[in-house]
């Protein structure tokens, strides 16, 4: 069942918008490559909806005081505590084992709509 | 009053923390007679500056350690031997020290490192090679890195050193420009312990009186522990084990709640960890007993199991400190066995491989658990 999420020219890059898919809130992001992700809707944590947060590279480190951009990886974080979540994986980037269901996401006759 | 009915029921253990005390007159035979004058002519003396005295029986001693009454508690191997090691049936002590130049004010770092040296074979000498029960600590001066590194290194040698020694001031350890410290450590398999001083403030300074600093010790020991964490030392380090002396083990549990609650919200400004930092403690800190709470059974045993490991926790009386922790009496007498046998033996042996190396285990089973 197609859920409408918005026009496509609405979902810019970094963009997010929420969408309800039944019962569930689902946030649909377009990431910088332009690709479109879609995962659960809501935080793990206290239940923020995450179509108020921000989309962000992720960073990187192997050393104490170094810090990279890790290009091409790109972070969901939480508008309240700041839980961020890995835009490919749904999962959660302090415990992988912790994860936001992912749906279906896809552009048609000029909208985005989620699959569910 | 401890009777020797009272000693003959107590378990066989390790101690991880007992004291011994220098003079700095002490110290100048193994020292660099380029540096004599400072002590003989100058007077230089550590700086204490914790604003009172501490209000006790013996100041800083139990009363009843000062071996004839006047010098301090620790500062002699046979009353020592007689009053604890003895007296208790020690399996292993290992030796804190008294002066740490990590705990002084930054200055004159190559005094202070010379003195740390001196110190390291005053100990060497006059103690460990004196009496197999006891264990030693290399003493680094912390404001030197690179004079703490060639210490560790040459001190690494002896087989009775276990463990490498920071007495915490108000510098946060954890700092990358200490890692080579931990580098060494880590190199010589041995431990790097962590001690409060005279000289560690409270969050707010010093406050008015000694019964609210010495209430608020522990918190130099949670300091020192997230420093230590989120700077990545236990990921870079790996098996390396960093021990907390003379901050109790209370606060342990908050502590890894927080720390771990706070990674999973602010991630990202310390990407180098690699695991929580709960399951990082867990893997690689332990924590002397005393100053332990007055715990009942259940208390203590509920605060193990919110530490989620039963192998953190290493006794130690402080001998000859007047808040000493009687192995007889500090612990409650209800404990399960096995949790005792860990507290009191176990953890301590599996943290210093070199006691384990010179020590049997059934050395635990010798006494009879309380």
């Amino acid at each position: 069942m197609r859920h409408d999420v918005c026009a496509v020219e609405e979902l810019g890059e970094g963009g997010l918008a929420h969408v309800r898919v039944g019962e569930r809130d689902v946030v649909v992001v377009r990431s910088a490559d332009g690709g479109l992700h879609a995962v659960a809707g809501r935080c793990l944590h206290q239940g923020a909806l995450l179509s108020g947060g921000r989309v962000l590279s992720d960073v990187e480190g192997e050393r104490p005081g170094e810090y990279r951009l890790a290009a091409g990886r790109e972070v969901l974080k939480c508008p309240w505590h700041g839980y961020e979540y890995d835009l490919a994986s749904g999962c959660a980037l302090f415990d992988r084992r912790r994860r936001l269901r992912r749906y279906e996401v896809a552009e048609r006759d000029g909208r985005v709509v989620v699959e569910a | 009053m401890t009777t020797e009915t009272e000693t003959s029921r107590g378990p066989r253990f390790i101690d991880a923390d007992v004291h011994e005390r220098a003079g700095l007159e002490d110290l100048l035979p193994h020292l660099d007679p380029l540096w004599h004058r400072y002590i003989t002519d100058y007077g230089w003396q550590p700086e204490r500056l914790l604003p009172y005295s501490q209000p006790t029986a013996g100041g800083l001693d139990r009363l009843d350690s000062k071996p004839d009454g006047v010098r301090p508690g620790g500062s002699d191997l046979g009353f020592l031997r007689e009053q604890l090691l003895d007296e208790y049936d020690v399996a292993a002590a290992v030796l804190t020290g008294w002066l740490n130049t990590s705990s002084l004010e930054e200055g004159w770092p190559e005094f202070k490192t010379a003195l740390m040296s001196a110190y390291n074979d005053w100990q060497v000498e006059e103690w460990i090679e004196r009496d197999d029960r006891l264990f030693g600590s290399i003493h680094v001066n912390t404001w030197d890195v690179e004079g703490a590194v060639r210490e560790i290194d040459r001190m690494a040698a002896h087989p009775k050193m276990v463990q490498v020694m920071l007495y915490s001031g108000s510098e946060p350890f954890g700092a990358p420009r200490f890692h080579p410290i931990f580098e060494a450590a880590h190199r010589h398999e041995l431990a790097v312990a962590i001690h409060h001083s005279e000289n560690s403030p409270t969050a707010l300074g010093r406050h008015r009186y000694f019964i609210e600093w010495h209430t608020l010790v522990s918190q130099v020991f949670m300091s020192q522990a997230v420093s230590i964490v989120f700077n990545g030392v236990l990921d870079r380090f790996d098996g390396l084990k960093v021990i907390l002396v003379e901050g109790g083990f209370s606060y342990v549990p908050h502590l890894m709640w927080r720390a771990d609650q706070q990674y999973r919200e602010l991630r990202h400004e310390v990407p180098w960890l690699t695991r929580m930092p709960s399951e990082a403690m867990r893997a690689q800190m332990r924590f002397a007993t005393q100053p332990i709470e007055e715990f009942t059974a259940p208390q203590l045993t509920t605060l193990i199991e919110q530490m989620g490991s039963e192998d953190l926790v290493c006794f130690s009386t402080d001998y000859p400190h007047w808040d000493f922790d009687s192995p007889l009496r500090a612990l409650p007498a209800a404990l399960p066995e096995g949790l005792k046998r860990k507290i009191f033996f176990d953890s301590s042996y599996d943290l210093f491989p070199r006691i384990a190396a010179q020590v049997p285990r059934e050395a635990a089973a010798q006494g009879v658990p309380a």
